[in-house]
């Protein structure tokens, strides 16, 4: 009994040592890339959309493989950064509703936006250099800015620390617009060797509201919904870089359509897309 | 000379007479198409259909309703008779709102537990307007699937009960799945679930989303615009109002109403893992409980209309046979938000005004020829076809003639555009004969012909008679930048390329109706694309 004792008492003093330890360790997280030097990330997502219409389920389900490039344009003595970014390939592939489709969207690579954000991430200015507007293809590149360039906190945490971001984000679409509100919750969860990096560990979850209105093919398209995300990101604080991404994300949307059709569409799209640093 | 008598010139008079018929009748004369079906008279058609004052032909409208009017006068004036009496065959349809008098309650042990709609329960679309309140039984996926050796209904009697079923399909994930894999079987659509809870009795369906299939047990059903903030109330489609009949209560049910009913998520998880494992029916009667509900669909019933005219046939017993020739009369309408200025109306020149005019010329050239044809011939304008192909799906249904005596139907859509010897034939893979008859015929046409050989179908009123196996063939002479757009306009058509293809649908029209011969349809495949 008293061996019993003396071992949790041991045990417990350990658990504190290591937790004061930890907490000891504090970053000050920042976005470090280097003026003139172009990043690269491959990017794969794959998607899961189930529609219903008229009591029949439809499923369609979408791999997509891009490369993301980011060129450094700038970078001030705060640390904001300059940069223009484009796809240098996009591939998708889309199966389902009676179709079979791979697409190399050479329309959407190689165009290019120019986007200005802080040492944390957080996009103050997205002007476009040219054409990014989506046309008939799904992709947004609008919403693509701040991708790779998860919110980090503005003050030094520790491992176990919280911080949250409550964003909205507008992406432009066919003559209209789609407004993203998001409350995400980041938490430092640990270190972890990532290849030749030696990274922090940021996990987050949170909640995402979706409305939209926008034109298309002389229909008026509405659109609302909301979900979940949720994931993890590898971050080497030496270099300022995301090294590898992981999100998952579900949302519930609803697009209707009025003018030369009438028509709800419910859907659920399922979402999960890797990032990796390409070096 | 000798007299004859007066039987011998009767009997003579008969042969001749009869001569004559045969003569007509496999020797259809075609030399009058060219000089009956114009280009003139093609554009006096398109223009009038059209014109701006038609608004695009909106489906249900007045502008469309003054185009079945100026179709059936010129019937009428060209002597072209009714069917039964009437030009028209009424196509009732429907477009539904929620009230605001929903219901759902689940009664456990005398006590009743009140539900909120949208964030526990959400009518489903196709759900019946009516209140019921009765015991419940669930029904694992609602499926009863012989083929697959599978049967939710297999233990229990859901006679006058709700059942609550899961959506999609077992085993979903599983490649090696009975019902066909990963692959949709028709079971997965809520109808047929619906269809078959009716055929054991059923009185109410609740349906919840699988805990282990989706990532939440959410409500959603089906999208009312008075359920939410920003979906207009037109943006609820038309519907033909027959999918609607004999219906049940349906409603799509959230956590709050699975623990009311089920005790926990993971009591309904733990059904589902066992059927997922080896497809066990795990249905059950559950002890001591009822539920209420009501769905309060509010319905408004327009009454769109096919236009029809017809020619019976000379023969007595071919003429019993149909050849249909048809098009849709409508459009899309016009931009209801637009500048002053701007031009708004999606005229529909294209489509289908030409189909709809080639359909009337033809109409025309029949009944100005002197042999007419030994079967009947029906020209049928649809209404709704820009909807989801309402009106002819609606004949087929409801045949105002039976479809086993209809021996082909030819549909033209879009016949005014691109290069002036294209001309597009879908249904070659499944209308051999057809096809063949119309290779033969356009020696007088002399199109390019571009023959889809293909399982492709065509989204197009032809759909719904090949469904119901009848030989069919469609004419199109394809897509083009002003598809569905306000540039669609009568001067942007090919009205000698419109009255070329009008003519070969003509010749090919009088062929099949003084045949004797039916033709040949290789069945629908279940999972064929409409290609909507």
């Amino acid at each position: 009994m008293k061996t019993k004792s003396v071992m949790m008492i041991v045990a417990l003093v350990l658990v504190m040592i290591n937790v004061q330890v930890r907490a000891q360790e504090k970053f000050k997280l920042g976005y470090k890339m280097e003026k003139g030097k172009t990043y690269r990330y491959g990017q794969t997502n794959i998607i899961e959309t189930t529609q219903e219409m008229g009591g029949q389920e439809m499923k369609m389900n979408t791999d997509a493989h891009s490369i993301l490039k980011y060129d450094i344009e700038s970078v001030s003595a705060e640390g904001t950064m300059s940069l223009v970014y484009s796809y240098e390939e996009v591939k998708f592939h889309m199966k389902g509703m009676g179709r079979d489709t791979t697409m190399d969207m050479k329309d959407t690579a190689n165009k290019l936006v120019r986007a200005q954000l802080t040492i944390i991430g957080k996009l103050i200015k997205e002007p476009s250099k040219d054409t990014a507007k989506t046309g008939k293809s799904s992709l947004s590149m609008g919403s693509l800015a701040t991708v790779n360039f998860t919110r980090l906190p503005d003050h030094e945490v520790g491992i176990g620390e919280k911080w949250s971001r409550v964003s909205t984000d507008t992406t432009d679409m066919g003559e209209g617009q789609i407004v993203y509100k998001k409350n995400i919750e980041y938490i430092l969860t640990g270190k972890e060797t990532k290849g030749t990096h030696e990274c922090v560990k940021i996990e987050y979850k949170g909640t995402m509201e979706i409305t939209g209105k926008m034109k298309q093919m002389g229909m008026d398209l509405v659109m609302e919904g909301n979900g979940d995300m949720s994931g993890t990101v590898w971050f080497d604080p030496v270099l300022g870089l995301m090294i590898d991404g992981l999100d998952n994300n579900t949302v519930d949307i609803t697009m209707a359509l009025t003018g030369q059709q009438q028509m709800t569409i419910p859907m659920t799209q399922k979402m999960t897309t890797t990032q990796s640093l390409r070096e | 000379m000798k007299k004859l008598p007066v039987s011998s010139i009767y009997i003579f008079f008969v042969f001749l007479s009869s001569v004559i018929a045969g003569c007509s009748g496999t020797q259809f004369s075609s030399g009058n198409g060219k000089k009956l079906i114009t280009a003139d008279f093609l554009y006096k058609q398109i223009s009038y259909l059209a014109s701006d004052s038609m608004k695009g032909r909106n489906t249900p409208s007045p502008q469309l309703d003054s185009a079945a009017a100026y179709i059936v006068r010129n019937f009428r004036d060209w002597g072209i008779q009714p069917w039964d009496g009437s030009y028209f065959q009424e196509v009732p349809i429907c477009t539904d709102q929620l009230g605001d008098t929903n219901e759902l309650a689940v009664i456990r042990n005398g006590a009743s537990f009140e539900l909120t709609i949208k964030s526990d329960y959400v009518p489903y679309d196709f759900s019946s307007g009516t209140s019921v309140t009765a015991a419940v039984v669930f029904a694992g996926y609602g499926i009863t699937a012989p083929e697959y050796n599978y049967d939710d209904y297999k233990w229990i009697d859901a006679k006058g009960k709700i059942v609550v079923i899961f959506r999609n399909e077992p085993q979903k994930d599983d490649s090696l799945s009975v019902f066909k894999g990963k692959e949709d079987t028709k079971y997965i659509s809520l109808k047929e679930k619906m269809k078959n809870a009716i055929q054991h009795g059923a009185a109410g369906m609740l349906v919840v989303n699988g805990p282990m299939q989706y990532s939440s047990v959410k409500a959603r059903g089906f999208p009312w615009p008075s359920l939410s903030k920003v979906i207009p109330k037109d943006a609820v489609p038309l519907h033909l109002c027959i999918d609607n009949e004999d219906q049940i209560p349906a409603i799509h049910i959230g956590e709050e109403t699975v623990k009311l009913l089920f005790g926990s998520v993971d009591s309904l998880r733990h059904l589902e893992a066992r059927i997922e494992k080896d497809l066990s029916c795990v249905s059950y009667d559950l002890p001591d409980t009822k539920v209420s509900m009501h769905a309060n669909i509010l319905t408004t019933v327009y009454n769109a209309k096919n236009v029809v005219g017809y020619i019976q046939g000379t023969d007595p017993v071919l003429s019993k046979q149909l050849v249909i020739i048809g098009a849709h009369y409508d459009h899309v309408g016009y931009k209801k938000e637009h500048k002053a200025g701007e031009d708004y109306i999606f005229n529909g020149a294209d489509d289908n005004a030409s189909g709809t005019s080639g359909v009337m010329s033809v109409a025309y050239a029949f009944s100005r020829i002197k042999e007419k044809p030994r079967r009947s011939i029906m020209f049928i304008l649809f209404a709704g076809e820009e909807k989801g192909l309402f009106g002819s799906r609606y004949y087929t249904t409801h045949p105002l003639h039976p479809l086993a005596s209809t021996v082909a139907m030819l549909n033209l859509d879009m016949i005014s555009r691109n290069s002036p010897d294209s001309l597009y034939l879908e249904g070659a893979k499944q209308s051999p004969d057809i096809t063949n008859i119309i290779r033969k015929e356009n020696k007088k046409t002399k199109f390019t012909l571009i023959v889809k050989n293909s399982d492709f179908i065509g989204g197009s009123d032809h759909y719904y008679f090949y469904k119901h196996n009848v030989p069919f063939m469609f004419y199109f002479t394809g897509l083009h930048k002003d598809y569905h757009q306000v540039g669609d306009s009568p001067d942007k058509v090919d009205c000698n390329k419109a009255a070329r293809v009008s003519r070969l649908v003509f010749y090919t029209a009088g062929k099949i109706s003084n045949e004797e011969i039916r033709y040949s349809i290789i069945p629908i495949e279940s999972d064929a694309p409409i290609g909507q």
